[in-house]
């Protein structure tokens, strides 16, 4: 068992077969020879950690026992990024309000699980999917920073990209 | 909760081949304009009126769309003079902005006439990033060859297919240039036959390939070749034939001295047509780490029995042995070339059909004979791909059906193609 404090201060014991789909605790297990990590605060403090933590429990849990990516597997990369496919228990797992989706693939990315990550990005990226440039500013909180010119430069410039 | 840039960066990966999505996120912000012309412009394909349209209208600076660009195409197609009746042709010199790229195509190009001209302003700056290097369809001579490979030190990848000889093309062979490619990649040759003068020039460059394949090849190729794979016989590791004129059994090339050999891929549009090939071949592999042979046709195949119809189900192995010597006469008398003169006058469709005949298995395992001593080397690691087309639904025993290649330990695995684009 391996018992994880997240960055609020809240303990969680698990299995360590759960514990190592993080490469992020594996690694540092491994490291240190013990039996507890202790991820540091995320974003100066100010990230809560244990509301997607406990989504990214039940993830790891779910998946438990899988192999894990291999860091050198190109093609593999490869062939996740051609699709934006998602399993079933992954797309109800994922279904969560934007704010927690965000968090989701933060801890995904600071904890280095792979798998959880391209889930939450494919989900990302199918929710971009045909929105205009407008809905995307306002999903990700962006301020349009092109002058009228920029833009039609932009325009201009996408036209002789190829299709694939 | 905005993401960091490397994330959104991931999100656009899985949108890489979306690129209506990618043109309508560009327009979110200027970051988000550099994150997706990444992905917008990693492959460029252009001709010469389609490069004056980008010259027009991209930007020029060092960090623009060009400098996205991965793989670059450029179609000349001035030697299609109903294409391109200006004939137009590239401004060259003003490639400069494409300066990350990697893969480098030409199609349909006349370099011959930069010959006698500097080429450095042309591709030096192709020259630190660029690896792969592809003539297709162009016009070619050694001395813009050497020129052209000497600006290019960092290329791995070589492929040339089909090049246009020039009239005036010089045909004493030209000493290699002080700097040559690195060229540990792959080397891809495609119907080389109109192009010996480049072929001969490449043939005497360092050369340490650990892929070649080789498509197409008459008699009068096959010393360059030899003299090719004798080069690369410390680094190949996988070689790969492939007919491009049906019946033109393999070049007489020796494998003796390539002792990294791993896998060797043989492509014939009927190898009982030509048996012959794999005779001289393969015998003369001697690399202890030959683990994968893989042969495609486009025979059928089909078990004896059920082609002869009169043979009993339960036959034992003496009366297979004999079906197989039966068949085995019919390999000889396809051998003696009736059959092509009379191919010859069809056209290609009935050809087509004509080939696609029904062989045996055992006709398959008099084929494989010259690979029986590999098996029996490779001590029960060699795995034999056979890549054919099916004439039947009966379960495949590799063991019952090629005992000369099984029978010293080879490993047999069986794929049902329909085309040649089946061909893994």
């Amino acid at each position: 068992m391996v018992l994880l404090v997240t960055s609020d201060n809240k303990n969680f014991v698990v299995d360590r077969e759960v514990a190592d789909r993080s490469v992020f605790v594996k690694n540092t297990l491994e490291a240190r020879g013990l039996s507890i990590a202790t991820p540091p605060m995320l974003n100066g403090g100010c990230f809560e950690l244990t509301s997607p933590f406990l989504q990214v429990l039940e993830y790891c849990q779910h998946h438990r026992g899988e192999p894990l990516p291999t860091t050198d597997d190109a093609n593999a990369d490869e062939n996740r990024k051609r699709t934006t496919d998602i399993g079933e228990w992954d797309r109800k797992f994922i279904t969560v309000d934007h704010e927690m989706l965000f968090e989701i693939i933060l801890a995904a990315n600071y904890l280095d699980i792979k798998p959880l990550l391209d889930v939450g990005c494919k989900t990302i990226g199918n929710m971009v999917k045909g929105k205009s440039p407008e809905e995307v500013r306002k999903l990700f909180d962006i301020v349009n920073d092109f002058t009228p010119e920029e833009e039609a430069q932009i325009k201009k410039e996408n036209e002789w990209a190829e299709d694939p | 909760m905005p993401l960091p840039p490397e994330l959104i960066n991931r999100v656009l990966g899985y949108l890489s081949d979306d690129s209506e999505s990618l043109r309508a996120m560009s327009l979110v912000s200027k970051a988000w304009a550099s994150w997706c012309q990444v992905y917008l412009f990693k492959s460029i394909h252009l001709t010469p009126p389609a490069l004056k349209g980008w010259l027009e209208n991209i930007s020029p600076e060092v960090d623009g769309p060009a400098s996205h660009t991965r793989a670059l195409t450029l179609e000349e197609y001035r030697l299609i003079p109903w294409i391109n009746p200006q004939g137009l042709r590239f401004p060259l010199s003003n490639l400069a902005s494409f300066s990350g790229v990697k893969s480098l195509s030409f199609l349909y190009w006349d370099a011959t006439l930069l010959n006698g001209m500097s080429l450095e302003p042309y591709f030096s700056h192709f020259g630190k990033s660029l690896c792969v290097l592809s003539l297709q369809f162009c016009k070619l001579d050694p001395a813009v060859f050497f020129d052209l490979l000497s600006l290019l030190p960092n290329v791995d990848d070589l492929e040339i297919t089909y090049p246009l000889p020039h009239p005036c093309a010089q045909s004493t062979v030209l000493g290699p240039p002080e700097i040559t490619p690195n060229f540990r990649g792959s080397l891809s040759l495609v119907d080389l036959n109109t192009g010996h003068l480049i072929l001969g020039a490449l043939a005497t460059l360092p050369l340490h390939f650990s892929t070649i394949r080789i498509k197409g090849c008459t008699f009068y190729e096959q010393g360059a070749y030899q003299l090719m794979l004798t080069k690369c016989r410390d680094t190949l590791v996988t070689l790969r034939f492939e007919e491009s004129y049906r019946d033109r059994p393999l070049p007489d090339v020796s494998l003796e001295s390539c002792n990294e050999l791993q896998e060797v891929h043989v492509f014939l549009h009927s190898f009982m047509k030509i048996p012959r090939s794999l005779e001289i071949l393969f015998p003369s592999i001697s690399s202890q780490k030959l683990r994968k042979i893989s042969l495609s046709s486009m025979e059928f195949v089909e078990d004896e029995e059920e082609e002869d119809g009169d043979i009993d189900e339960n036959g034992d192995d003496e009366e297979d042995e004999d079906d197989e010597e039966e068949e085995d006469g019919d390999t000889d008398e396809d051998g003696d070339g009736d059959e092509d003169e009379d191919d010859e006058d069809r056209s290609e469709d009935e050809w087509s059909a004509q080939r696609a005949r029904t062989i045996p298995w055992g006709s398959w395992d008099t084929i494989l004979s010259p690979l029986a001593h590999q098996a029996h080397n490779a001590e029960g690691k060699l795995i034999l791909q056979l890549n054919v087309r099916r004439a039947s639904q009966k379960p495949f025993e590799p063991d019952h059906l090629l005992p000369k290649f099984s029978g010293h330990g080879g490993l047999i695995n069986v794929n049902y193609i329909q085309s040649v684009t089946d061909i893994p």
